[in-house]
């Protein structure tokens, strides 16, 4: 009783429970203790014994402390520890087996207030006690376990006695063995060299081989026709500039101008693979066309005016808009009317502009590089079934590229409209947290206790942190700091 | 880590089988509650000590049928670690 027992005394005890020499038994109740000390120390966060408990590292956290001899603020250091949760058969050991759990017993109301203070005080502790509870059931069901694991060794133990008492038995079983064994093997053999073929065979390779061919073939051939369209595009683009650079040698230092736009229009994929046969093909169609029509042109000079006025009105509704025929212009009045034609295109642009800048901030930027590049086909007009056929494929991938980008604008402007929501979340959260913070110096002198709170919780309220409590023990007189009573005026230092 | 795991860490260090390892911790365990359980202290020197810790009996409230339980006072497998298993671990 109360004794001090080291492990001198349970190294002889176990040596007389397990029958073991006294230096065996002092040996393994070091291993057994070092070992639990290494794997902790190695960062694991819990040791589980069977039979005993749950060794687990915790670590303790920093705290707030008063130096008693000067009242200085010190900080004590956390640090880590090794926390013990016995095991349920363990406590049920040491109490003799014998449970009483629990006896009811009605109170009368007298005691109700002081039961309740009671149990307010308990309630701090009973996370921890269903953590503890919870870990000593993990327990029993590993002990269980592991029972049944011995009882399983147990049997095969009595069965290798029942074996070697009963040889007439364990010959049977050798010579069963020896019948079934080379059948096995045989099959096993079969199997393994069925393993190897599908291994080693170069057909099962070739087959693999295939299918990553057939997949690739159709990833690529999607790939293609993606380039393909953008392609054509590009071609067609290249077209109507011939066109221009044939008839209107005058606007060459205008085209430059206009070649630099495009590489905008496409992505770079695109630049990099146009589709370059077709496109030869039909510009040589489309310049003995545009020969001809510069014969015709010249034949026959008509006045432009009113079809710059036209085309302006036509720019308002580029979508829907279609070529009209138009006449030629002179060499010379050429120059002329193509600035005029620019300063209107760009006015129709700006209205343009404006006006798609409420819907779309994407298509806009689009719409302007469609007027251009139909434009310079415009002053010279010649290559009617070309150009109206050219102008209008050139639409539709227009088109198609103006509702594309204009879903991606709008996915844009979801994603900002989400971002500054988060922004204008953040900043008010941080209002809200400085305005605490403003809060805080203010606290009042005195507090007077409430049903229900403690000195940590009062600590934390006022100080934000549970580590002024002692400071707070400190400048007042508490018969029990643990059990203050309510309406008790405490003073906040 | 796992009861099994940390037998068979053991079982590396002594060179026995593992279920020599079964039978020697159950009964190390065995000797140390025994002791603990006649109201000895068990010290074992860098590890720690193992004591009887006395819990006190205490009265809850039960909400649903409004009455009082006494939840009667146990004895607990206490451990306090040792000053050197605590240096130990705090080395850095």
């Amino acid at each position: 009783m109360n004794e001090k027992l080291s492990l001198q005394n349970i190294a002889d005890a176990l040596a007389q429970k397990a029958g073991v020499s006294k230096k065996a038994a002092d040996a393994f109740s070091k291993a057994f203790f070092d070992t639990i000390v290494e794997v902790l120390a190695t960062g694991e966060d819990a040791v589980k014994v069977k039979g005993m408990g749950t060794f687990k590292l915790v670590s303790v956290g920093n705290r707030e402390s008063v130096n008693v001899t000067n009242g200085e603020r010190i900080v004590i250091p956390g640090y880590k520890k090794v926390a013990f949760t016995p095991e349920e058969s363990v406590v049920e050991f040491l109490n003799g087996k014998e449970e009483i759990r629990a006896e009811s017993e009605v109170h009368t109301e007298s005691e109700v207030h002081t039961e309740s203070e009671v149990h307010t005080e308990k309630e701090i502790h009973t996370e921890k006690e269903i953590h503890t509870e919870i870990t000593e059931y993990t327990g029993i069901i590993e002990t269980e376990a592991d029972n049944l694991s011995a009882i399983s060794a147990r049997d095969k133990k009595i069965k290798k006695e029942e074996k070697d008492d009963a040889p007439g038995d364990e010959e049977a079983i050798d010579a069963l063995i020896q019948v079934l064994e080379p059948v096995h093997v045989e099959q096993a053999q079969d199997k393994f060299a069925a393993i190897d073929l599908v291994i080693s065979t170069p057909e099962s390779v070739a087959e693999l081989r295939q299918q990553y061919e057939e997949a690739k073939a159709k990833m690529e051939s999607a790939v293609e026709e993606a380039r393909k369209a953008n392609a054509e595009k590009m071609r067609l683009e290249k077209l109507l500039k011939r066109l221009e650079a044939y008839e209107v040698p005058e606007s060459a230092e205008e085209l430059p101008a206009e070649q630099e736009e495009q590489p905008a229009f496409d992505t770079s994929e695109e630049v990099e693979t146009p589709v370059e046969q077709p496109a030869e093909k039909q510009q040589a169609v489309a310049e003995t066309q545009t020969v001809e029509n510069v014969a015709a042109v010249q034949q026959q000079p008509v006045p432009a005016k009113s079809e710059e006025e036209k085309r302006q009105e036509a720019f308002n509704r580029i979508m829907s808009e279609r070529p009209k025929p138009e006449e030629p212009q002179e060499e010379k009045n050429g120059k002329r009317w193509w600035i005029i034609a620019i300063v209107a295109l760009l006015l129709a642009a700006i209205l343009f502009f404006l006006y798609r800048t409420f819907q779309n901030i994407e298509a806009v930027e689009e719409v302007p590089k469609v007027e251009r590049k139909v434009k310079p086909n415009r002053p010279d007009k010649p290559a009617k079934p070309a150009s109206t056929v050219v102008q209008d494929s050139l639409k539709k991938a227009q088109q198609a590229d103006s509702i594309k980008k204009a879903q991606e604008a709008d996915s844009i402007r979801k994603a900002f409209v989400a971002d500054s929501l988060k922004k204008a979340e953040k900043a008010e959260k941080e209002r809200i947290a400085k305005e605490e913070k403003a809060k805080k110096p203010a606290r009042p002198a005195t507090h007077v206790m409430q049903r229900g709170e403690s000195l940590t919780r009062i600590s934390q309220k006022y100080y934000g942190t549970k580590d002024s409590v002692r400071a707070i023990i400190r400048a007042n007189t508490f018969k029990d700091p643990n059990n203050v009573p309510v309406g008790a005026t405490v003073k906040l230092p | 880590m796992t009861n099994k795991e940390f037998l068979e860490r053991i079982s590396r260090k002594t060179d026995l089988e593992m279920d020599e390892v079964k039978f020697m911790s159950a009964s190390l365990i065995e000797a140390v509650l025994e002791g603990v359980h006649e109201g000895d202290s068990v010290t074992i020197q860098g590890f720690g000590s193992f004591e009887p810790r006395v819990k006190a009996s205490r009265k809850i409230y039960n909400p649903t049928s409004k009455t009082y339980m006494v939840v009667p006072s146990k004895t607990t497998l206490g451990y306090k670690m040792s000053a050197a298993l605590k240096t130990q671990l705090n080395k850095e």
